[in-house]
């Protein structure tokens, strides 16, 4: 092989293949594919070298060859391949190119400075999927400044929107499989964040995605993992994608969802694109510089068939959680609340000497560090050693919940002979033997 | 690609990597006597896909934009070619940039 058409045709066989293996997870063979092909993509550019005359395949190769490069960590071959195609007598449009690699990937101090460019290709994937929005002022009293609070509000209602529609789909797909789903909730919708993965500040661009292939942990099921990989796409689609105005998409969310669900899912979303914000939100491509849909706010008649006539009526009475700062007054002596303010996240550490509750006591042979997180309206507690993932409104019941956890699993995992023992197992039970220094008697 | 056929002298199609993305490229097949084995990318095609037409999003509206960024008028920009398609009616639009 060594004519420049063939060499390039290889090299642009082998990155689909490349890109075949990250969509199913294979991240080494990705790494490798991606390598192969920036190789022959290489040689069919420097074949054309000294070909000055050759254009625009000279310079689109060089140009090609050096964005393989960029996504495979090698910005010194990188930066040899665009000057190798700046050398030539690029056309206007493909300098431009060249130029934006080198001041975007290669040379961009903001990226060296933090190290970023070790998750390069990471988020180069991960941009492919992802939601791309603008967010324009409609006054431009501070130019095409985006005002904090504005983005602030639109982010967290998107955040909202994943978050119910995650646990809705979910519970849909698996609570008559998973008989501890409760459990299993709050812990796989920590496993799938909302992503930022690329950003712009003239106007307010961010594209935002979830990973649910490429590094999301998963210890679950082909079939979990399966429905996993498809969500995002059905997020964007049904949420953002789809027309809120086509009835026949009206229909289709009407068949899946109750009202209920519909009003935790669209809610937010319709409040993004009311008449009063002072904003203009749209989609747009990868750079931002071209809107592909254009959010207008949604008519009543669409918003009642939605979220239904009277979604305040629907809030329940909501537990608050009160951050108070007190000091001791130099008048009465007395410690007194200076400020308060609602919380609406924060973590806890608290360190637990013996566990006990009326199953029964275990005494420790030192302390165990916990670390009790708050995202309203919910507690958490993650113990991974002892795979212990509880949730509870208030922050006794979390506590009550792990400790009831702790000496089911003691007991449980005491008992079994450890020939019989899986690995995760004989892990846990290596690690309670060494913590658990007796167990007491049973109160009752 | 059948457009292209139509309505250019191109038949041959790639892709060439664009820093996070890619572009496609066409050009004369091997068997063409206009096939240059060094200069087999001749002009750039840019694909567009709208899958329904509205008030805010339609192949006028897509065409503009794309039209908005094209490269040097003095003629030292690559040819390039628009195709738009809108899949619900069916239909498309294909015009040299």
């Amino acid at each position: 092989m060594s004519n420049p058409l063939e060499l390039h045709n290889k090299a642009t066989q082998l990155y689909k293949n490349a890109r075949e293996e990250l969509d199913k997870g294979n991240k080494a063979a990705f790494e490798e594919l991606l390598q192969d092909s920036f190789k022959y993509e290489a040689q069919a550019a420097e074949l054309l070298y000294s070909r000055h005359d050759a254009e625009p395949t000279r310079s689109v190769l060089f140009r090609s060859a050096a964005s393989l490069a960029i996504q495979c960590k090698d910005f010194s071959k990188a930066r040899i391949l665009v000057y190798s195609g700046l050398s030539g007598k690029p056309n206007t449009d493909i300098k431009a190119e060249l130029e934006y690699l080198l001041s975007e990937y290669i040379d961009n101090p903001l990226l060296i400075e933090k190290g970023q460019k070790e998750d390069f290709t990471y988020l180069l994937v991960l941009r492919d999927y992802a939601l791309n929005f603008r967010l324009q002022p409609i006054s431009l009293h501070y130019s095409h400044a985006v005002i904090v609070e504005n983005i602030l509000s639109f982010l967290q209602n998107i955040q909202f929107s994943w978050e119910q529609f995650l646990e809705i789909n979910f519970r849909k797909e698996f609570s008559l499989k998973m008989p501890d789903i409760e459990k299993m909730v709050p812990k796989f919708k920590r496993e799938l964040p909302l992503l930022f993965v690329n950003q712009k500040f003239a106007s307010f661009g961010v594209s935002i995605v979830c990973d649910t292939t490429i590094s999301s942990p998963s210890n679950y099921s082909s079939e979990f993992n399966n429905w996993k990989k498809h969500i995002f796409n059905d997020f964007k689609s049904e949420v953002f994608l789809n027309d809120l105005e086509d009835q026949n998409h009206i229909q289709f969310i009407k068949r899946k969802y109750s009202i209920e669900e519909s009003n935790q899912i669209f809610k937010k979303i319709i409040d993004s694109r009311k008449e009063s914000n002072s904003y203009h939100l749209s989609l747009t491509n990868k750079t931002y510089s071209l809107t592909e849909k254009i959010f207008r706010p949604v008519s009543k008649p669409i918003k009642d068939q939605i979220i239904g006539r009277t979604p305040e009526a629907k809030v329940e009475e909501e537990r608050l959680v009160l951050r108070q700062f007190a000091m001791v007054s130099p008048n009465s002596g007395r410690k007194e609340i200076f400020d308060q303010s609602i919380m609406r996240s924060g973590s806890w550490e608290i360190s637990l000497g013996d566990i006990e509750n009326k199953e029964g006591k275990l005494f420790l042979r030192e302390s165990i560090e916990l670390l009790i997180k708050y995202d309203a309206p919910n507690f958490y507690l993650d113990f991974d050693i002892l795979n212990i993932h509880v949730s509870a409104t208030s922050f006794q019941e979390v506590k009550d919940l792990f400790i009831s956890n702790f000496i089911s699993i003691y007991k449980s995992i005491t008992s079994i002979p450890d020939n019989s023992l899986s690995i995760d197992e004989a892990s846990m039970k290596g690690y309670l033997n060494s913590i658990v220094f007796t167990q007491g008697i049973n109160r009752e | 690609m059948l457009l292209t056929k139509k309505f250019t002298k191109y038949s041959y199609f790639t892709e060439a990597f664009q820093g996070e993305g890619i572009d496609y490229w066409i050009g004369f097949p091997t068997t063409s006597p206009e096939y240059d084995p060094f200069n087999f990318l001749k002009a750039r095609l840019e694909v567009s896909g709208i899958k329904k037409e509205n008030a805010s999003n339609n192949v006028a509206l897509r065409l503009r934009q794309k039209s908005k960024q094209a490269g040097a008028s003095d003629g030292t920009a690559t040819e390039a070619y628009i195709s738009i398609i809108e899949f619900n009616t069916p239909k498309a639009l294909f015009k040299k940039k």
